[in-house]
């Protein structure tokens, strides 16, 4: 492994070790932005115009 | 969430549920870093064991203090609660001998590490198994309590399979 690599794996257990040392109330305010954020999400995929194309007619009759 | 438990409470005050605690994602992010879900789960206790168990009275009385129903849970001040009867001696026995949390002045109860892992085991989905990974990773749980509790509880081969293949898997 590379030392750039497992600098990176160490800050992220460094990281989830101050996440999981957080007071509970903290945390549930952490889930509650992480709601927010994915409800935002799923509006804008509501939202979001998605153009349909017809199947290609490779290997059909043209009408 | 303050709000959300108050309400449980008054659940517990007015006699239409017993104990209850925190269990599933939430009941996870008390041990573990904080984990994305939507819902609130709080499985209860009944003080008394009706034939048929329904939980209309308990959605009647949040109902009529503003609290809409969300699909199969209660909108309570912001958080879809979701209340799970702890019918299994499993479930009964993680609500029982949950801890005390004093969350910003609102008491709760937030079940064990070691029954949230016997929970997630026995529900035994995808995400369930992530879970349990982390908890071991986390080193947040006391191993001979949830040996005892696996082994009570019918779950050791389950454990075995899942400590083999997520675990030990070479």
């Amino acid at each position: 492994m590379s030392p750039l690599m497992q600098r990176t794996l160490e800050s992220k257990s460094a990281r989830r070790q101050r996440l999981m040392a957080l007071p509970y109330p903290e945390k549930v305010r952490i889930v509650e932005q992480m709601r927010a954020a994915a409800r935002e999400i799923r509006q804008a995929e509501i939202s979001t115009f998605v153009l349909r194309e017809e199947p290609p007619p490779y290997g059909g009759t043209k009408s | 969430m303050k709000n959300t438990l108050a309400e449980i409470n008054e659940l517990r005050t007015a006699g239409l549920i017993g104990r209850w605690a925190i269990g599933g994602a939430m009941g996870a992010t008390f041990y573990l870093e904080p984990i994305s879900t939507y819902d609130l789960d709080i499985f209860v206790l009944f003080e008394s064991s009706p034939l048929i168990l329904t939980l209309t009275p308990v959605y009647d009385f949040l109902q009529a203090r503003g609290h809409a129903p969300d699909g199969d849970a209660v909108m309570v001040h912001g958080w879809p609660v979701q209340f799970l009867p702890s019918e299994s001696p499993l479930l009964r026995e993680a609500v029982e001998s949950a801890r005390e949390v004093d969350f910003e002045g609102v008491p709760a109860w937030v079940m064990r590490a070691e029954h949230l892992m016997a929970i997630a085991l026995q529900t035994a989905r995808g995400k369930d198994f992530a879970r349990l990974v982390t908890f071991m990773e986390a080193r947040v749980a006391d191993e001979l309590k949830l040996r005892d509790i696996l082994l009570r509880h019918g779950l050791n081969a389950a454990w075995c399979r899942f400590e083999q293949n997520y675990l030990n898997p070479s």
